[in-house]
C-alpha cells in the first residue's frame, strides 16, 4: 500500500511537471472518446427513431357487410390468441366514417348526401413488436387464413419492405463506420501516450540505471495513463451533455412531431459507464504499453 | 571482487568488441582501463552493470554470474554499483537534490532517510549549496559531481565510470578523479574506462 501510495504520488509529481504535455494527451483522448461516443449517440437516436416507425405497423382486416357480429366477435377472440398479437380492436362502419370525417376536416362536406356507409367494418391488428416485421406479419396472415368474413387485408407491404431495407443499410453502415471510428480513435490514443512515454525516455533510462524494478517505473506511468483517460472520458461526456442539449434544444418540437419521437435521448447508463473505462483503459493500457518498448 | 573469463561480446557479424577476455579485479582495487575509442570500454562497463549481455563467456561480479543473471535480477545488480558517464544522464526535469535522490527512492526509502542521505551527500562532494538547481544551469564539473553523488549515495560495492572527465577540463578533472579516489580509500571498488593516458599517468598508476 506504502509503495502504491508512493507511486501515485509520483504520478501525479509528473503530471504536475509535465501539465502541457498531459494536458494534450488528455484533450486527444476527450476529442477521440467524444468522437465516438457523439456517432453511439446519433446511432441510438436513428434507432428509436426507427423503432418508433417499425412500432406503427397494423394490419387493417376488412370485413364483409353482412354477417352477424358473433361471427366478427369470433374472429376477434380468435386472432388476439395468437402469440403474435399484441392487440385486436374492432371498427364498426360508423367508427370508419366518424374517424374519415375527422380526417377530411373541412372537406367533410364531400360526404354529404350519402344514404349508406360507404366504409367497410375492420379488425385493425397490433402484432407484437418482435412480430413488426415482413416475415412477423407474413406469418400472422398464414394463420388469418381463408375466412369468408375477410374481404381485404392491408398493412403497407411497399412501405415495411423499404423500411427493412433503409434499416438493413443502417446497421451494417452503422457497425462498419463504428468500427472504423473506435480502430482510429485507439490508433490516435495509442500513439499520442506513446509519443508522450517517448519524450520521457531519458526518465525510463536512467531509472533502470539507479536499479528501479519494473513494477517502480511502470506503476507511475500507468496511474498516469488511467487518470489521464478517465478525465479524457469525462470531458467528453461533459462535451455530449453539451451537445446533446444544443441539438434538443435546436430542433423544434414540430421536428420531434415528424420524425416520431418526443425528443432525443441521451446514452444509457451502460455507454456512459462503458465511455469511462474504455477511456482509462486506453490510458492505462497504452502507458504500460508504451514504457515497455522502451524497456530493454 | 569482478571476474571476467573468456567474454567476447559481438555486436555484429565479423566485428567483435571484446574477444576472449579475461579480467580479475579484487575488491577494493582501483582499476582504469585505457585504449582508443572502440576498443570496447564502454562494452566492458556495460556488460559489468548489465545493460549488455557477453556473447560467450561467464562475468563474476561478487561472486554472481551476470552473464546467467534473470531479467528481473538486474535492478538488484545495479543497487551494488554506481555508474558514471560522460554525458552526466540527469534529468533535466529534476533539481539536484532530486536527481541524487531517484537512486534511494527505487529503494523505497523513507523520505526523511533520503534527505539526510542525499544532503550529506551533496555536502561531502561540495554541491550542497546548489541542491534546489536546476542540473542544467551548473558547469559541467558540478554536473559530474552531481552524477557521482547519485552514484555514491546509496553506497555501492562498486563505482564504473565511462570516460567520465571527457567533457572537462584539467583542473576540474583532477577534482572528479581525487573524488573517486576518495571514495577507493573508503573500501569501494573503482573501475573507470579512459582514453585519457595523462590522467593515468597523473593519478600515480600505470595503465593495465
Amino acid at each position: 500500500m506504502r509503495r502504491f501510495i508512493s507511486s501515485l504520488f509520483r504520478a501525479l509529481g509528473n503530471l504536475r511537471q509535465s501539465w502541457v504535455v498531459s494536458t494534450i494527451t488528455t484533450a486527444i483522448i476527450s476529442i477521440c472518446l467524444f468522437l465516438v461516443g457523439g456517432y453511439i449517440l446519433m446511432i441510438h437516436n436513428i434507432d428509436n427513431i426507427m423503432e418508433n416507425m417499425q412500432g406503427d405497423v397494423r394490419v387493417t382486416i376488412y370485413l364483409r357487410d353482412g354477417f352477424p357480429m358473433s361471427d366478427t366477435n369470433f374472429l376477434q377472440d380468435r386472432l388476439t390468441g395468437l402469440a403474435e398479437v399484441e392487440s385486436v380492436t374492432y371498427t364498426s362502419k360508423s367508427d370508419a366514417l366518424v374517424e374519415f370525417r375527422s380526417m377530411l376536416g373541412n372537406d367533410e362536406d364531400l360526404l354529404e348526401g350519402m344514404d349508406e356507409i360507404p366504409l367497410p367494418a375492420s379488425l385493425r391488428l397490433t402484432p407484437k413488436p418482435e412480430y413488426r416485421t415482413s416475415e412477423g406479419i407474413h406469418s400472422i396472415l398464414g394463420k388469418i387464413g381463408d375466412d369468408s368474413l375477410v374481404e381485404d387485408i392491408q398493412y403497407g407491404e411497399d412501405w415495411l419492405g423499404r423500411l427493412e431495407k433503409v434499416l438493413v443499410v443502417l446497421n451494417t453502415g452503422a457497425v462498419v463506420l463504428g468500427g472504423i471510428l473506435s480502430l482510429a480513435a485507439i490508433f490516435i490514443i495509442a500513439n499520442t501516450i506513446k509519443l508522450t512515454v517517448l519524450a520521457r525516455r531519458d526518465e525510463l533510462e536512467i531509472m533502470r540505471l539507479v536499479g528501479a524494478t519494473e513494477a517502480f517505473i511502470r506503476t507511475p506511468f500507468l496511474i498516469e495513463g488511467l487518470i489521464q483517460g478517465l478525465t479524457g472520458a469525462i470531458f467528453s461526456l461533459g462535451f455530449l451533455v453539451l451537445l446533446h442539449k444544443f441539438v434538443v434544444k435546436g430542433l423544434a418540437a414540430t421536428v420531434f412531431d415528424i420524425i416520431g419521437i418526443r425528443s432525443l435521448e441521451f446514452l444509457s447508463t451502460n455507454i456512459m459507464i462503458a465511455i469511462l473505462l474504455s477511456g482509462m483503459f486506453l490510458g492505462g493500457i497504452g502507458s504500460i504499453a508504451s514504457v515497455g518498448r522502451f524497456s530493454r | 571482487m569482478i571476474q571476467l573469463f573468456h567474454v567476447s561480446k559481438w555486436y555484429q557479424k565479423d566485428v567483435p568488441a571484446l574477444q576472449d577476455t579475461n579480467i580479475l579485479i579484487p575488491k577494493g582495487e582501483f582499476v582504469f582501463i585505457t585504449g582508443a575509442s572502440g576498443a570496447g570500454k564502454s562494452t566492458l562497463l556495460k556488460l559489468l552493470f548489465g545493460d549488455e549481455r557477453p556473447t560467450s563467456g561467464q562475468i563474476l561480479v561478487h561472486g554472481r554470474n551476470i552473464a546467467r543473471l534473470s531479467k528481473s535480477k538486474i535492478p538488484t545488480l545495479r543497487r551494488e554499483i554506481g555508474v558514471v558517464f560522460q554525458d552526466f544522464k540527469l534529468l533535466s526535469s529534476r533539481n539536484v537534490f532530486d536527481n541524487v535522490a531517484l537512486a534511494l527512492e527505487v529503494l523505497g526509502m523513507p523520505r526523511r532517510e533520503i534527505g539526510r542521505r542525499v544532503f550529506s551527500m551533496l555536502k561531502r562532494l561540495g554541491i550542497h549549496h546548489k541542491m534546489r538547481a536546476n542540473p542544467l544551469t551548473l558547469s559541467g564539473g558540478e554536473q559530474q559531481r552531481v552524477a557521482i553523488a547519485r552514484a555514491l549515495v546509496n553506497e555501492p560495492l562498486i563505482v564504473l565510470a565511462d570516460e567520465p572527465t571527457g567533457s572537462l577540463d584539467q583542473e576540474v578533472s583532477e577534482h572528479i578523479m581525487n573524488i573517486f579516489s576518495d571514495v577507493n580509500a573508503r573500501g569501494t571498488t573503482v573501475v573507470v574506462a579512459t582514453h585519457n593516458l595523462d590522467m593515468v599517468k597523473t593519478m600515480g598508476r600505470s595503465p593495465p
